[in-house]
């Protein structure tokens, strides 16, 4: 039997995938918030800050052992008392913010495409193919990320060269220096996104040998290159001040897409992709949280219980049920809390537990 | 166990199917799609008219008005008029405001489109000079003369002539947004009388009537045809705009071919915003009154009175920007973009600040349509 891992192209394509998602919610609906019309200054500064963490993501993996991830790497450097506390911090948070996702994926089914429809039924199908897949194997997902990200690549060069006829340059320049000093927390929001991909190093561990370094950079830097496109193009259409009142920018700007005499509206076939991106984060988060739960039940060891999976799948659906009764209270959700999360974990606790299992190696001679 | 999750995935999406509940469908057959709505004021509330356009094979259409509170309370009555089939707004083409409406404000229906999930943003949105937006959108019975075909036909006319673009939803929202001021496309209703002798009863042309200009969402007056023009000018959007130029044996006209514009803002601090503007249009002679476009000194002289014609329509355009006190050819923000900022204050009066212009025009008249010179005319030669 073939063992269950992934290429380091597969992880590639699936890290891209699953940042598609938290990219078009921040890519300019939350950085523009915050960076104005300087927000695509934020995505252009994003590029050389998402070349650079995949250089410092590869370099975190660099020296793991064959089946060590993320997880198994905290538990190395921490010890296994705190490494497995860390785990099951970052298990609580993969399962917080997967009830996020399917609420929000349903969200987005209710705003854009089917109104007057109940979100429940979107979850209901999404979590089902998000536990099939969490219960099968990695590198079928890796397989799938293989297929979709690239669909999802196409779907995004015809959607803006779409789009580039309703642009207006007035809506990007000039740049004030208050637009200037705006850019800089813009680009928190940006980074937050590519945080998403930075937690999959969880899913490190069932990555074949060798360099990661590319493997992160290339899949950061594509998702930044997303990240400047969707912001150039939404409040090239929009202007800064009607992007901010908007919920979903990208979808208002798909809505007037038309291409004479074949399609007339283009923006179900646009949501239809956007499922797959959903399926992919969704999938990756329950193979991530699973793992991580597994590491902090009982420490590294071989794949995680089919019961582990399911408890996750269960509570990711039962937070997104109960976790935004409102699509406002989604909305604030999601700049309050999930958003700082990601940022908070990536660029704060991470950093911390690294720094400490690097003293307590020197600590140990 | 993965058959299970199989079923419950099949299971799942059997209400997608189109059972109506939990997934609101719908089905083609039992949509009516509306192409033109129309919005106007009623009392506190409005009156939204809707019309579905010609219907494939030649059928009629469905012409419907209704009123509420708000635009989709009056969508909403507007349904109980169509109790076989949903109304539907994804395909709407043309949004029509009736100048009480624009008058009041057209936030509440840029709002709406901005909004509803079914509607897009990029059609043109149209102020009815004179009148309501029912009467165009409802008026005619006759599918040839229909609102939708009329609409389509007056924006397919004004884009080519270029007397008055038509701005979209989006435009207009947009650059409400930016500058707080807006050019809408004006239209009037007119009675056919007996220039559309086939027009079947109800039919009113409509008519292209300049530019209607929106301060603050709500309209603060018309731009006539030659301040229409002369915006179109400044905006580089004029197309094959006509122009007849008087002569002592005649007169001859000329079709504009192409035409730039340079604008060269600055911010002086005594006047304010000091605008250099830079004309240039190329013409080509179409029609001939007797006068010889290719007789010696003619074209020059020609090119004079449409270099004339031309900075006088550019400067009752930035005259009407000016008394209207709305920015809608966007001066500040391109004095921004220019100069690096305003100083501040420089908006506080009314939003605009003050405006003086010099207008500069390089005409040229660059052939006659394969016509050189006066045609003759057998017996005119041998007058005296």
């Amino acid at each position: 039997m073939r063992e269950d891992r992934l290429t380091r192209r597969q992880l590639g394509a699936l890290l891209w995938g699953i940042m598609v998602s938290p990219m078009i919610r921040q890519a300019p609906g939350g950085a523009v918030t915050a960076a104005g019309r300087g927000v695509w200054l934020s995505a252009l500064l994003s590029l050389p800050a998402a070349a650079l963490l995949g250089v410092l993501m590869g370099a975190l993996l660099a020296s793991r052992s064959p089946g060590e991830g993320l997880g198994e790497r905290l538990c190395r450097d921490l010890g296994p008392g705190a490494g497995r506390i860390a785990a099951g911090l970052w298990a609580v948070w993969f399962v917080f913010y997967g009830g996020f996702v399917l609420r929000a994926g349903a969200d987005r089914f209710v705003s854009a495409v089917y109104p007057e429809s109940e979100p429940w039924v979107f979850m209901g199908v999404m979590l089902a193919l998000a536990l099939m897949a969490g219960l099968g194997r990695l590198r079928v997902l890796g397989r799938c990320a293989m297929l979709v990200s690239p669909a999802l690549g196409l779907v995004f060069v015809l959607v803006f060269l779409s789009c580039g006829k309703n642009m207006d340059s007035a809506n990007l320049l000039p740049l004030t220096s208050r637009d200037a000093a705006g850019a800089l927390s813009g680009l928190l929001r940006l980074m937050s996104a590519l945080a998403v991909g930075a937690e999959a190093g969880f899913l490190a561990g069932k990555t074949e040998p060798g360099r990661l370094h590319g493997t992160f950079a290339a899949a950061f830097l594509g998702q930044a290159a997303l990240g400047l496109a969707l912001c150039v193009t939404t409040v090239g259409t929009f202007g800064p001040a009607m992007t901010e009142r908007m919920n979903y920018p990208f979808f208002v700007m798909i809505r007037s897409i038309r291409i004479p005499n074949l399609l007339e509206r283009v923006e179900a076939l646009v949501a239809a992709q956007w499922v797959a991106a959903d399926f992919l984060l969704l999938s990756a988060l329950l193979h991530s949280a699973s793992g991580a739960a597994a590491l902090a039940l009982r420490g590294p060891g071989p794949s995680p219980r089919p019961a582990v999976v399911w408890g996750c799948a269960a509570l990711m659906g039962l937070w997104g049920w109960l976790c935004a009764p409102t699509a406002l209270d989604l909305g604030r959700l999601g700049v309050g809390v999930v958003a700082p999360g990601h940022a908070a974990l990536v660029f704060a606790v991470l950093p911390v537990c690294v720094l400490i299992g690097r003293l307590r190696r020197r600590g140990r001679g | 166990m993965k058959r299970a999750i199989i079923i419950i995935c099949i299971a799942g999406m059997l209400p997608l199917e189109g059972c109506g509940w939990p997934v609101h469908s719908r089905e083609v057959e039992q949509l009516q799609l509306i192409q033109t709505l129309g919005c106007d004021v009623r009392g506190d509330g409005v009156t939204v008219s809707a019309s579905s356009g010609p219907q494939p094979g030649g059928g009629e259409g469905v012409r419907l008005a209704a009123g509420g509170e708000s635009i989709p309370a009056a969508i909403r009555n507007l349904q109980h008029w169509s109790a076989r089939e949903e109304l539907f707004f994804s395909h709407v083409r043309y949004a029509v405001l009736g100048e009480d409406a624009a008058r009041r404000g057209a936030g509440p229906l840029l709002d709406y489109f901005e909004r509803s999930t079914q509607t897009p943003m990029n059609l043109p949105l149209l102020v009815v000079r004179g009148g309501t937006a029912r009467e165009l959108v409802t008026a005619s019975e006759d599918p040839d003369y229909e609102a939708t075909v009329l609409l389509a036909s007056l924006q397919r006319d004004t884009e080519r002539m270029g007397t008055a673009h038509c701005f979209s939803v989006l435009d207009v929202a947009r650059r409400l947004s930016r500058s707080g001021a807006a050019l809408c496309c004006a239209v009037a209703a007119r009675e056919p009388g007996g220039n559309v002798p086939s027009a079947g009863e109800g039919a009113l042309p409509v008519v292209e009537a300049g530019y209607a200009v929106l301060r603050e969402g709500r309209l603060a007056g018309f731009l006539n045809a030659d301040e229409s023009l002369g915006t179109d000018l400044l905006l580089g959007l004029a197309g094959a705009a006509r122009y007849v130029l008087p002569r002592d044996e005649g007169t001859v006209t000329v079709e504009l071919r192409s035409a730039e514009a340079a604008l060269t803002p600055r911010w002086d601090p005594d006047t304010g915003i000091v605008l250099d503007a830079e004309l240039q249009v190329r013409a080509g002679v179409i029609h001939s009154d007797g006068a010889d476009p290719g007789a010696d000194g003619v074209l020059p002289e020609l090119e004079q009175a449409l270099a004339r014609a031309v900075q006088l329509q550019a400067e009752a355009a930035l005259e009407a920007s000016r008394t209207l006190e709305a920015d809608f050819l966007e001066l500040a923000a391109l004095t921004e973009r220019k100069a690096g900022g305003l100083p501040r204050g420089a908006r506080a009066a009314g939003g605009f600040p003050p405006l003086t212009w010099q207008v500069r025009v390089q005409a040229s008249v660059e052939r006659s349509y394969d016509v050189y010179g006066a045609v003759p005319i057998a017996g005119e030669e041998a007058a005296p």
